[in-house]
């Protein structure tokens, strides 16, 4: 990969950035050098694997959660029929693993999960067992599971595993960090290559493609034991101590010394927007929130709906020309004024669809109607919101399967950008349309105006045309948390500015904006 | 014969090159994502086994390659990415990611971007993470289009070049 000028001109290819005599120049230069040709694959290798690691460095700072950009909506449809096929067929052709049934007593159940994804089948709830002996293939997003020995693994995207017992966790790919405390010491984690015991500790396991397994001891003592290999004698065992690394062969052989990595060990799911609780309307579908439940600092804290801190619509302008999904979610009546929809306690009402806008804002928004207005949405919250740890706002949109799965991106800002504040854009909600703890959302009346809406008094004034919604959404959530919009810990804030990325054809849908208060939990 | 354990394996340890192909044949790799969830589906329905894991490569290639091709055609209405013998030559001299040591050039690949500058980095970020083509990236950085290919061209081989240095020390430590 060293010709600079044939590296420029396969990414101009790639990008479709290259005229047709240079396309048919590029294609003839592969077909005469097959040096040319095998740079050319070595390129694209290295092109997905820097895509895949800029994703996953993203989703792995706290900071500055996953940003996952999807450019090209139109793949909806497949995607969606590909899920469900997959989970038709997949399911029914992953039978051959031996699935005992498990006692409540030695079940292994699922934690939490955070925008996870398996292949072929749907994510387990919290707190539902996972199956014994069934392949679970994590394609996106990161799980954690409990063992009855309380011991615990987070498992982080792309790994395959299985449980094998209540003390037994088979990692064929991927990559696995591990809590037993004292009582769990003896749970085990089997790769293709080694079997790794725990003696009371926090390690982490690496399995590669090519079967390597890499072992990083953080705190206590691990026995790593080659698997058998049919020989009668007893497998070799090597013990790692805290802070000692090493990467076992997929073949027989010695365990090599590698860089201790301690950064890599993820001791627990990122702070998020767990669950929430809704009244069910007549049709069974979410209603009114009840209650939130977010991680924050690590730890789980529920809200009741009394709790939090409600968000008035203060500024409101859609992208130019009348928007065919319309602005407002309400029931078969419109309150008065029309602005409340945002702020009641319903999570089938809202103001949807502002404007949005490619680049995020790094600068004041201009609120008032006319040209110079900034498209979006603005909301004052009826109290300061001061940033804790983890997600300090919660916000809450209607979302159905021909929309983004992983929610509308948006930027959220200041109303003022003095000092270090900034743009956050979230382009991946905490809980997506895979995710078993976004409900169903009722029915719902979507009401659309003919005219453009250029500020909050054509959103109050236009007139209306109403249609029946009746099914297919769900509601989606996801956690703003103050310190990535740069305020300090303790800072508080009283107005938010949000706006579509405007990354697809699709807008933003909010139903349910609301604030934290500052550590009060049920 | 594969069993359909290790054929599912199999797909799951090679998801990263074979979407790098699909990726090549789409030039979009939303497509490819997709299609290499169809070509799952596909080969684990499939009634007659594989009698290696060549036989499972070579038939995801090729069935991924022909579905990225219909779907870009029913889209666009044609397909302008690399011709069908190019692409069956590139199925052909892809690496294999276990006998090339692909694992061990994730790792590096890791370390050396993390070595990147900044404005590198940033260039990247745009461009592999957020998705945004060569132009969409110069009108974000405020240069022309041109610098910009020639710098991805840079980091590429830069990288490449910093990925080789890691794994020659990797392999005389």
């Amino acid at each position: 990969m060293n010709d600079l000028e044939f590296l420029e001109r396969a990414i101009r290819f790639q990008d479709g950035a290259s005229s047709p005599d240079e396309a048919a120049a590029f294609q003839a230069e592969l077909r005469s050098d097959p040096g040319k040709l095998r740079a050319f694959a070595d390129l694209q290798m290295q092109t997905t694997l820097i895509r895949e690691l800029t994703r996953r460095q993203a989703y792995q700072r706290e900071d500055q959660p996953a940003d996952s950009p999807r450019p090209f909506r139109r793949r909806l449809p497949l995607a969606a029929a590909a899920a469900a096929l997959i989970a038709a067929l997949l399911g029914a052709a992953l039978v051959w693993m031996d699935r005992r049934p498990v006692t409540q007593d030695d079940a292994v159940r699922l934690a939490g999960s955070s925008r996870a994804r398996f292949l072929g089948q749907a994510v387990p709830g919290v707190g539902e067992a996972l199956e014994r002996g069934c392949d679970y293939m994590l394609t996106e997003g990161l799980v954690e599971l409990v063992f009855p020995t309380g011991a615990s693994a987070v498992l982080e995207a792309p790994a395959s595993f299985r449980v094998e017992g209540p003390e037994v966790l088979a990692l064929e790919i991927g990559r696995c960090s591990v809590h037993a405390p004292g009582n769990a010491a003896g749970f085990r984690v089997e790769t293709p290559a080694t079997r790794v015991v725990d003696r009371g500790t926090r390690f982490l396991v690496n399995v590669h493609e090519t079967n390597e397994t890499e072992v990083q001891v953080i705190e206590g003592a691990a026995d790593v034991y080659r698997r058998p290999d049919g020989e009668a004698k007893p497998p070799p065992r090597t013990r790692l101590v805290e802070n000692q690394a090493r990467r076992f062969a997929a073949e027989v052989g010695g365990a090599t010394a590698i860089g201790f990595r301690p950064e890599l060990y993820r001791p627990q799911l990122p702070d998020r927007v767990v669950s929430y609780r809704a009244e069910p309307r007549a049709d069974g579908g979410a209603g009114r929130l009840r209650s939130v439940t977010v991680q924050r600092g690590g730890a789980n804290q529920t809200y009741a709906i009394e709790r939090l801190i409600p968000a008035r619509l203060t500024w409101f302008r859609a992208d130019p020309g009348p928007n065919p999904n319309g602005h407002l979610a309400s029931g078969p009546a419109l309150p008065d004024p029309r602005r409340d929809l945002l702020s009641d306690d319903a999570l089938d009402t809202g103001v949807i669809n502002p404007g949005g806008s490619r680049e995020p804002l790094r600068s004041d928004p201009v609120l008032s109607a006319g040209e110079e207005g900034t498209p979006g949405m603005a909301v004052r919250f009826d109290e300061p919101v001061v940033n804790g740890p983890g997600p300090d706002v919660v916000m809450f949109e209607l979302q159905c399967l021909a929309n983004p799965l992983d929610g509308d991106a948006f930027h959220v800002s200041p109303l003022s950008f003095q000092g270090s504040r900034r743009t956050r854009s979230i382009r991946a909600w905490d809980l997506t349309m895979n995710s078993p703890e976004a409900l169903r959302a009722a029915g719902f009346d979507l009401y659309r105006s003919p005219e453009p809406i250029l500020g909050l008094d054509d959103l109050e004034s236009s007139p209306l045309i109403r249609t029946r919604i009746r099914g297919g959404f769900r509601t989606l959530a996801v956690g703003i948390d103050l310190s990535d919009m740069g305020f300090a810990e303790g800072e508080s804030l009283q107005d938010l500015f949000i706006q579509d990325a405007a990354d697809d054809e699709q807008r933003v849908d909010p139903v349910m904006i609301i604030g934290l208060p500052h550590g009060v939990t049920e | 014969m594969l069993t359909a354990k290790e054929t599912t394996t199999l797909l799951l340890s090679e998801r990263l090159a074979l979407t790098a192909y699909l990726a090549t044949v789409a030039r979009d790799y939303q497509i490819a994502e997709d299609v290499y969830q169809d070509v799952c589906v596909k080969a684990i329905v499939r009634r007659e086994p594989f009698e290696s894991a060549a036989h499972l490569r070579n038939w995801a290639r090729a069935a991924g390659r022909n579905r990225a091709i219909d779907l870009l055609r029913a889209r666009d209405g044609r397909y302008e990415g690399l011709d069908e013998d190019v692409l069956a030559a590139l199925a052909d001299a892809w690496p294999d990611p276990a006998a090339d040591g692909w694992g061990r050039r994730r790792e590096a690949l890791a370390r050396c971007m993390a070595e990147l500058t900044p404005n590198n980095r940033e260039i990247l970020k745009l461009r592999y993470f957020e998705g945004r083509s060569g132009r969409e990236v110069a009108e974000a950085l405020g240069r022309k289009v041109e610098t910009v290919y020639q710098a991805l061209a840079r980091i590429h081989k830069t990288l490449g070049a910093c990925i080789s240095l890691r794994l020659a020390a990797e392999g005389n430590a």
